[in-house]
């Protein structure tokens, strides 16, 4: 099975071997012969090989290891996705087809059925959460880039909402959120605005929204980080320039500073994207397996299809579903960074 | 070890089948009604003569009248108490046959009796604490211990916080009845242990089982858990006034019907869909589309 | 109209004063640079010209308007950066058209042409659609002037813009900026640390030091008639000779040498006890031998052949640390170690106060103005 990639992966050094070669002939004035570089492709053959041998020790292990664990459990997944398994039992590995994922697709027809809202709210999520998180992160970045003092400190507290568990973080909302006793709700009737608070976690209306709010309120910090990095890889002068070039602030940042943030936004809303596919946890806390139809989102339903309602197929569908729409997330910007041979 | 299990755990024991497949250990039972004392007392509410699911809305209302307290000390944060709480209102309108054809398939059999539990159900929800949203089962639970509210319905293990709680004792600071409607019935939610077909060492598998159904077995492990004996035949010197009071309505219960929150009446899909349905519920509590829902819950 | 007046400007960062009441008043299309060690606020003062610093004290005008507390974009200025600070995401066209963009209302036909003519006068046309990373340094450097002209402002501000050019290219563009500033005739302040630059580039130089203004005047004045020894030492490479003196009647006498003075020179230093005597190397001779009164005898230490001319440290004595320099002609075979004779004739010294580094007396131009046709 790994016989293409290695492969593959020997085809590359080899290639660039022989560019090596080629480019010592040409260096005299001379050009490519092919004998010679048939030659020189020849000889490094050998030492290939026993470089790709005395490597092996080293990659091998991990490679297989992730390919077992990683890539062979992806593979299982999609597998038993192709099968009916249901209930207590072993999968039949005899007849497969695609019928978990017409009845998927014949769901996504239907607006009141669990898989099309479930769809619906998880694409929500995702670009809702990216969109918003991103933009408080630029907001913040800028604001602590302006030469705020305590720079650090600032960064240290945005950032450490990220590293606390989802667990913590919806436990932790739940009580923000409570009607009568939870913060959002006091600080709202303190400032008189009593009028609008609102039972968050139960009226259907509010019940996605505070999730990611709660969310953003996580990952801003994250973002602010990595645009705060890309905002002090630009140089000073460039902030110079467009001023005295005659740019307003809000103009400069959004002619001379933002675009050239194109990267960091790139990294920071694959990573973002990830975790809203992966907010399973938080809503899992929050709500049980079952946070009803204005909340509930694939991986939940995924959990509950497979280890509640024991539709193990139905379950790895929806596994499967959400792997493909990790990858959409993430292949556009492997593929830009194999463009700039950054891979 | 056969004759001193009631009809209703032997039936649960068979798991639908002809055989039994599981052996009891503990029986914890899902209808009842926990109040606060001092807060019925001062709304001039006395529990034990609520003969029904509606008259228990009178007497809510009543509290909320009377008191600043909590008529209902019930959790909305994940559907399964209000499942619980629906699939009693139902026993308790309409009595265990009711409950058992809709858990038959037969939704559309007793859609009247469906729908009418869930516009109660929908009744109480008035009388649920604001934050019934965000709080779990527990912390609902502590409003009784509190004072802060007057009833919750919930499985008797509820009572193991009181019984954590300081100063708050049984009959002098906190009471239970049979849900409004249920008296004379124990609806079990019930641990057992299986024998599984696929085993590699079943000697050793029927010598546990042997052990757990037991009286030593089920006295040890009860004390601890705080549920009754599933054999009626364990003394129940040990187990505290509570547990020998419910000991006693479970001798003299007539009908020991399975629980669908708890997952003994229905197979996990159906279950699962149920949830589901009541997780809609709880937004929008509309009677008929959650009744609709209910009717495909069993489309599997 | 474009007359630039600053007006004792003065810039405190904390208790630290970066420029301490600087007056300097730049006529309209006059290239002014400013030169001086790093640290001297020099690029501090060009950057409250341009408005990117506040000013702590003074005021500074343009024509009859104030300058201070306007923002960069009222001010009609633009700025050449060292780092070109070049937008990367800009094609050069989108990077020449920007500060139009943001800073006037023409419209779009216009500012294309404007960019056209002024990226075919800096000889970038084919560049117009190429990102910055796609270009050398050298046409870098162009379209960071292209930007600023672009604009026709009243004043450029020129902050290093050579330094980072090798030096082939730099000489070949300090021409080339010296051409294009003619022929806009447009008001300039150009920042260097580089005296080379200041020499061959300025109508007028302005040097600073430690924030304070030392002297401005033209490129040979500065030269031949530095206000004070840190000019003096600054202006000129290799640099002038410097000999710590005591004033004893009609001679000074330093370590090394005594050095008889003429009744001008006498009166030059009357009234202080303590004084430099300055020459500059190329004004030392070395002579084969000789004994007159400003000859001395000294030995050959090092010798920097430059091809056109050989730098020659000399010592007082071979034990002696102390050397000092004197640069003569290429073709002229001087050994290390040979004992030569150093006349430093007496029209050629400066002298300094010890105390105050204040110049008594600078050189005599008489000499220079026969010579005129040599430079």
């Amino acid at each position: 099975m790994f016989d293409a990639f290695f492969r593959a992966l020997g085809r590359s050094r080899e290639t660039r071997e022989t560019e090596s070669h080629s480019d010592d002939v040409r260096t005299d004035g001379g050009v490519a012969d092919p004998a010679m570089a048939g030659e020189a492709e020849a000889s490094s053959s050998s030492v290939l090989d026993s470089e790709f041998v005395q490597s092996l020790p080293f990659w091998g292990p991990p490679a297989l290891l992730v390919g077992l664990f990683v890539y062979g459990a992806v593979a299982w997944n999609v597998l038993i996705s192709l099968t009916d398994w249901s209930g207590l039992g072993q999968p039949e590995y005899e007849n497969f087809d695609l019928s978990v994922y017409s009845q998927m697709l014949n769901d996504l027809l239907d607006p009141t059925s669990n898989f099309f809202v479930a769809t619906r709210n998880t694409v929500a999520l995702l670009v809702a959460f990216t969109v918003i998180t991103l933009l408080l992160g630029l907001l913040l970045a800028i604001l602590v880039d302006q030469g705020v003092r305590f720079e650090n400190t600032f960064r240290t507290i945005y950032l450490l909402p990220m590293s606390l568990s989802f667990v913590v973080t919806a436990i932790f909302w739940s009580w923000m959120y409570n009607p009568s006793i939870g913060l959002i709700n006091e600080t709202l009737r303190t400032v008189g605005l009593g009028a609008f608070t609102q039972a968050w976690l139960s009226n259907p209306q509010f019940k996605l929204g505070a999730v990611i709010f709660a969310l953003m309120w996580q990952f801003s910090g994250y973002a602010m980080i990595v645009y705060l990095a890309g905002l002090q890889a630009i140089p000073n002068e460039q902030y110079e320039a467009a001023r005295t070039d005659g740019a307003s602030t809000f103009r400069m940042y959004r002619r001379v500073v933002v675009p050239q943030l194109r990267s960091s936004t790139t990294s920071a809303a694959v990573v973002l994207m990830v975790f809203a596919l992966k907010a399973f946890d938080f809503l899992f806390v929050m709500f049980g397996p079952n946070p009803g139809p204005s909340t509930d989102i694939l991986s939940v339903m995924m959990f509950r299809e497979a280890f509640m309602s024991t539709n193990w197929a139905y379950g790895s569908g929806i596994a499967t579903v959400l792997f493909l729409m990790a990858l959409g997330v993430i292949a556009p910007y492997l593929y830009r960074q194999y463009q700039r041979g950054e891979l | 070890m056969k004759e001193n299990y009631l009809q209703g755990v032997k039936s649960a024991a068979k798991g639908g089948t002809e055989n039994f497949v599981s052996v009891p250990i503990n029986i914890h039972r899902l209808n009842n009604l926990f109040y606060n004392k001092e807060v019925v007392e001062s709304a001039g509410v006395d529990p034990t003569n609520i003969g029904d699911p509606s008259a228990l809305m009178d007497a809510m209302d009543t509290v909320a009248q009377e008191t600043d307290a909590v008529p209902m000390a019930h959790q909305t944060q994940s559907p399964w108490s209000t499942v619980q709480l629906w699939e009693t209102v139902l026993i308790g309108e309409q009595g265990v046959g009711a409950f058992e054809t809709f858990t038959s398939g037969d939704v559309a059999g007793v859609e009247s009796a469906v729908k009418s539990a869930l516009k109660r159900v929908k009744e109480y929800s008035e009388h649920y604490p604001e934050d019934a949203g965000s709080i779990s089962w527990d912390q609902g639970n502590s409003m009784i211990v509190n004072g802060e509210a007057a009833f919750i319905h919930q499985g008797d293990w509820a009572a193991g916080q009181y019984k954590a709680a300081d100063s708050f004792e049984y009959d002098s600071a906190w009471g239970n009845v049979a849900f409004p409607g249920t008296e004379g019935i124990y609806s079990l939610v019930m641990d057992s242990f299986v024998f599984p077909k696929n085993n590699p060492s079943p000697d050793a598998t029927t010598k546990f089982l042997t052990y757990c159904g037991t009286k030593d077995a089920q006295k040890r492990f009860n004390t601890k858990k705080g549920s009754i004996p599933p054999r009626t035949d364990v003394s129940m010197d040990e187990f505290g006034p509570f547990l020998q009071a419910q000991s006693e309505d479970f001798a003299n219960s007539n009908q020991q019907p399975a629980t669908i929150a708890h997952g003994t009446a229905v197979r996990p899909e159906i279950k699962s869909n149920i949830e589901g349905a009541f997780a809609s519920f709880l937004e929008s509590y509309n009677v008929n589309k959650t009744y609709d829902e209910l009717v495909t819950a069993f489309d599997v | 109209m474009a007359r630039l007046t600053l007006d004792s400007v003065t810039k405190r960062f904390d208790d630290v004063v970066a420029v301490d009441g600087v007056s300097v008043d730049i006529e309209d299309g006059e290239f002014l640079v400013l030169v001086g060690p790093s640290g001297c606020g020099k690029s501090t003062t060009l950057r409250m010209i341009a408005g990117l610093e506040s000013i702590s004290e003074g005021d500074i005008r343009l024509g009859q308007t104030s300058l201070s507390g306007k923002r960069p974009k009222e001010r009609d200025i633009a700025m050449v950066f060292q780092s070109y600070a070049l937008y990367p995401h800009m094609t050069v066209r989108e990077n020449m058209s920007f500060g139009l963009e943001e800073s006037t209302d023409l419209d779009d036909d216009t500012i294309r042409q404007k960019v056209e003519d002024a990226a075919s006068m800096l000889d970038i046309d084919d560049l117009l659609g190429r990102k910055p990373d796609e270009l050398s340094g050298g046409q870098q450097q162009r379209v960071a002037l292209g930007r600023a002209i672009v604009r026709d402002p009243e004043v450029f501000l020129m902050d290093e813009p050579l330094s980072n050019l090798d030096a082939k290219l730099r000489a070949q563009m300090r021409t080339e900026l010296q051409r294009i500033q003619e022929n806009l005739d447009t008001t300039t302040v150009y920042v260097t640390h580089d005296q080379t630059e200041a020499m061959t580039m300025g109508d007028r130089i302005a040097i600073l030091d430690g924030g304070h203004l030392q002297q401005v005047g033209t490129p040979l004045e500065v030269y031949h008639k530095p206000a004070n020894r840190f000019v003096a030492g600054f202006i000129g490479e290799p640099s002038m000779n410097f000999f710590e003196m005591e004033v004893q009647g009609d001679r000074l006498v330093g370590d090394d040498f005594a050095y008889p003075l003429s009744e001008e020179s006498r009166a030059a230093v009357e009234g202080s006890s303590h004084v430099t005597l300055g020459i500059r190397p190329e004004d030392v001779e070395v002579v084969e031998e000789g004994d007159g009164r400003h000859e001395f005898e000294t030995v050959v230490d090092v010798v920097e052949p430059m091809g056109n001319e050989n730098n020659v440290y000399l010592a007082f004595s071979p034990e002696r640390e102390h050397s000092f320099v004197a640069t003569v002609g290429g073709m002229r075979s001087v050994e290390s170690g040979q004992p030569v004779v150093a006349r430093f004739p007496e029209s050629a010294i400066h002298l300094f106060d010890a105390e105050t580094g204040a110049a008594l007396k600078n050189r005599s131009l008489d000499e220079l103005e026969s010579s005129e046709p040599r430079l």
